[in-house]
């Protein structure tokens, strides 16, 4: 806190790790949205044990039905008589995983690619930064039909498609860091005493890109179950009897007027799960500002 | 008097406009800059902001890349030596920063940074050994080695200084360079790092090339001094003479400038015009503008420095 | 005798810190004069710089002052928010250290200049412009005319900071507050500032406090200086006093610890032992200077020094005087 009053002030050090997760916990938002996360994690996963039925089960007398507690459906079932709990809770399980490890993929592609040409710099940068430009201007839409002309509807084509497009933005965001980061004094000071590239990286630029990129990585996440979802309320997502977050909200939409909980339902779970990433991120994105928390 | 580092028709160009496609422009912050170091000496490079005088430095170092000219450290081209004598030279050639803070990694402790170079010269070297090099080194600057447990921000300006000295020693370099190793510095601080430099340079016979533009304290530290306004040597010579008969009409103005503390002393003095823009430099002399002295003959060609003048050369029709 | 302009009376501005408030500056009384000339000087975490912002009321957020001002007569306590703040803005100005962040980038050097006089005595664009050079050639800024159409960075960082003492003189406060208007520049610049500044003191009556931590600034610019140690004054009195015969043994050493261009070489600089006080350990019973200084005594370390007036116009906090005075 002296820092501040001193009329030249030094560079405060930017979220030593020690201090990051007791930092972290001062932040309430972030802890409620930790909370969440875990909790409609463990429900996805163990949700299904706790009913009877099926994924594709079929109940012939139990067509686009309200919840009904007495007879195990809890969530109602859809207009092919199939249990909505189940679905919701498989779905979800689709959506987060999809999420999850696509946003890992994409973020570990995008962190190195955009450090090695923010450090290295000059013509390879401007290369490599062109053929991130092209692919940004390629249509998203154009790209996933193309894709699934080629290979068909699968998970695989909706992790292919949006690891595709998620690096791009990764990159950009940590080239500017690592340029950032490359002027400083102390990776000049390491140059000078004859520290090299790898070094460098290695010492003195990944593990400052760490901060931002982990901020990253909580917003990545809800991005990319909103993109599949999308995907899926076109057509495009995963195939029955298997499904997601978005496939189930779009048959709900369909048919919000004669059975609205199949769209209040999982609307509500994707909607409790993107506000929770969304406060963790800006938690850790307090958390990690050394200015904040004293 | 053995040299030790030599700098041979060092220019250094950089694009005003970068990235523009068509009709790019440069600043030629070093314009044929020739300097020498000898063995055990303090060579100071003086002169004010935008000179060109840390630029050269980070040349000196191998931080900026030369245009034209080269650096020979003990008479061997660096820039065309073969990566391992290349790398045997970093291990001679150290560097302290103006924002002692900043240039330490804010994540890593002070003993780690200090033992950076040696990870990367020496990287046989057995972790025990190591450590109690990191503590002799921080002793002998001075700092209690507990504190090489903190990390940048813990530790005052003054103590960052001597850690940075302390990293720049680890590898018991032959030159180490100190770019205006005092600016941010409290005056109480300051004289504490000039004491500190100077036992150091009498205790391990260091040779020090200093940039700084406090020139009561290059007074006293250097043995030579370079004056450079507008990317050139304007004049060179012993310290003491520099001091006491400047003959560049600049060097006097920057020495009459200095504020001395004691309201009895003459009011510093102003030099007025202003300083061409180094996109434009003119024809004649750089200084012409703001020259008391200057007449036709300085707008009309630029003077070159007289190196056949002996140790101190100016360059300068009126001297 | 005249009322003082600027009267402070037990000031002090806390910070909350981890281990208890932090006193950035510590029941500090101190008067300027109309159109006296007081240089402010002391290292870092001396509290300088936020004596300055709780004069100017621009203090951060996180922070409070306790204590009174009284400026031009008036105590800006019990006024209401909206009166504060017009009764200052009549009455100070600020210098910054940094003008180039201290000026817009995206607006010309003209309209900056005219946008104050324009609101304040509703001139009309030609008026504040005739103005606007007119302060540009008091500052001494070549071609006054065409800078008024040009960006702040097409200047030179000496022009921008007399542009800024521009802009504070077309407020043509009475008291013009500057927080080291020239550690940022060049010597050959800095001499030029420091005169026009001594001009507009002696011209037009404007009382200027000079911030710095530069005691050859202080030393041909003010009249009267005040040395701060660790959030208050140790020593203040008249320059010629002060640098001829400092009392406080941290103005001594302050002083002797200056390199100078008269110096003997053969003698060693005489540097202060140990660091600049840590505000935040809060040692509130003693001297802070009391671990640094040669003179110390049993007593520094058990109680703290009260200001002890030496001669007429010369005080100073140490124990060193409290005989003489007595």
């Amino acid at each position: 806190m002296s820092v501040l009053l001193r009329s030249r002030t030094t560079v405060p050090a930017e979220g030593v790790e020690s201090g990051l997760w007791q930092r972290l916990k001062r932040q309430k938002g972030a802890m409620i949205g930790l909370r969440i996360l875990v909790l409609v994690a463990l429900i996805v996963v163990f949700g299904p044990f706790l009913s009877p039925h099926g994924l594709d089960q079929v109940f012939w007398d139990r067509i686009e039905m309200p919840p009904d507690f007495a007879a195990g459906f809890y969530f109602g079932t859809d207009d092919n008589g199939r249990d909505l709990f189940v679905r919701t809770m498989l779905g979800g399980r689709i959506s987060l995983a999809v999420g999850i490890a696509a946003a890992l993929v994409s973020l570990a592609i995008g962190t190195v690619y955009g450090a090695i040409s923010g450090l290295i710099g000059g013509r390879v940068d401007a290369l490599m930064m062109r053929l991130v430009d092209i692919l940004y201007a390629l249509p998203f839409m154009f790209f996933v039909i193309l894709l699934a002309v080629f290979f068909g509807r699968s998970l695989v084509l909706i992790f292919v498609a949006i690891g595709a497009v998620e690096w791009l933005d990764t990159a950009r965001i940590t080239r500017g860091q690592a340029i950032a980061l490359s002027k400083r004094d102390f990776v000049d000071a390491a140059r000078s005493y004859g520290a090299g590239r790898l070094t460098i990286l290695r010492r003195h630029i990944l593990p400052h890109l760490l901060g931002p990129v982990v901020v990253f990585a909580t917003l990545t996440v809800p991005r990319v179950i909103l993109l599949e979802s999308f995907l899926s309320f076109l057509g495009l997502g995963v195939q029955e009897p298997m499904t997601s977050w978005g496939a189930l909200i779009a048959d709900g939409a369909r048919l919000v007027e004669s059975a609205p909980w199949m769209l209040a339902f999982p609307g509500g779970f994707l909607v409790v799960t993107l506000l929770a990433f969304n406060a963790l991120g800006d938690g850790v994105r307090e958390a990690l500002d050394p200015r904040g928390g004293s | 008097m053995k040299i030790l580092m030599r700098g041979l028709g060092l220019s250094i160009r950089f694009p005003a406009n970068a990235g523009a496609w068509f009709g790019r422009r440069h600043i030629h912050a070093v314009r044929d800059v020739d300097f020498e170091v000898a063995q055990g000496e303090t060579l100071a490079i003086i002169g004010e902001s935008g000179c060109g005088k840390s630029t050269l430095v980070r040349a000196a170092i191998g931080l900026q890349p030369l245009d034209d000219g080269q650096v020979l450290w003990r008479g061997i081209d660096m820039a065309a030596a073969p990566p391992t004598v290349r790398q045997r030279f970093r291990r001679d050639i150290q560097m302290i920063f103006q924002d002692p803070a900043a240039s330490f990694d804010p994540r890593m402790s002070i003993q780690d940074s200090v033992a950076a170079p040696l990870a990367v010269h020496e990287p046989e070297c057995p972790p025990t050994e190591r450590r109690q090099r990191v503590v002799g080194v921080l002793e002998r600057v001075g700092l209690d080695p507990i504190l090489g447990h903190r990390l940048p921000h813990q530790l005052s300006g003054g103590q960052c200084q001597r850690a940075a000295i302390a990293r720049a020693l680890i590898l018991s370099p032959a030159l180490i360079v100190c770019d205006e190793p005092l600016a941010s510095l409290d005056v109480s601080i300051q004289a504490q790092i000039v004491n500190l430099l100077l036992d150091l340079q009498r205790s391990e016979g260091l040779t020090l090339l200093l940039v700084s533009h406090n020139l009561p304290v290059v007074r006293r530290m250097a043995h030579r001094v370079m004056v450079m306004h507008l990317g050139e040597v304007v004049e060179t010579g012993p310290a003491a003479e520099i001091f006491a008969r400047p003959r560049h009409p600049y060097t006097r103005a920057l020495i009459a400038a200095v504020p001395e503390p004691d309201p009895a002393a003459p009011h510093p003095a102003i030099l007025p015009g202003e300083m061409p823009s180094p996109l434009a430099l003119p024809k004649g002399c750089a200084f012409a503008s703001r020259c008391p002295q200057a007449d036709k003959d300085c707008r009309r060609a630029a003077p070159a420095l007289d190196r056949t003048a002996g140790t101190h050369q100016v360059a300068c029709f009126k001297a | 005798m005249t009322e003082p302009l600027l009267d402070i009376d037990g000031l002090s501005v806390v910070f909350p810190g981890r281990h208890g408030p932090i006193r950035a500056v510590d029941d500090l009384s101190l008067t300027v004069k109309p159109g006296e000339v007081l240089g402010i000087a002391g290292e870092s975490g001396s509290g300088k710089s936020q004596l300055l912002l709780a004069i100017m009321g621009l203090l951060a957020e996180t922070s409070w002052a306790e204590g009174n001002i009284r400026l031009d007569g008036a105590d800006l306590g019990p006024m209401t928010p909206g009166r504060r703040r017009r009764w200052r803005a009549e009455r100070l100005a600020m210098v910054f250290q940094d003008a180039s962040s201290a000026l817009n980038p995206y607006l010309t050097i003209g309209r900056q200049l005219t946008e104050q006089p324009m609101r304040a005595r509703s001139l009309s664009r030609a008026q504040a412009d005739r103005l606007a050079v007119q302060a540009l050639e008091r500052v001494r800024v070549t071609e006054a005319k065409r800078r008024l159409g040009q960006y702040p960075h097409e200047l030179s960082g000496g022009t921008r900071q007399r542009v800024m003492i521009a802009m504070a003189l077309l407020a043509k406060p009475k008291l013009l507050l500057a927080d080291e208007p020239t550690t940022a520049l060049d010597v050959t610049v800095q001499a030029e500032i420091l005169e026009i500044l001594r001009e507009l003191a002696h011209d037009n009556g404007t009382a200027l406090i000079l911030v710095t931590h530069d005691l050859g600034v202080v030393a041909h610019l003010c009249e009267r200086v005040a040395i701060m140690y660790a959030g208050r004054i140790v020593e203040t009195g008249p320059a010629s006093q002060l640098f001829s015969l400092p009392a406080h043994p941290y103005s001594r050493a302050l002083l002797a610890a200056m390199p100078r261009l008269t110096d003997d070489l053969t003698a060693p600089l005489r540097a202060i032992s140990g660091q600049p006080p840590d505000l935040a350990a809060g040692e509130h019973g003693s001297c802070a200077f009391a671990p640094r200084c040669p003179s110390r005594m049993a007593r520094c370390t058990v109680r703290r020094p009260e200001m002890r007036r030496l001669s007429l116009d010369h005080h100073a906090a140490c124990f060193l005087h409290e005989e003489v005075a007595r």
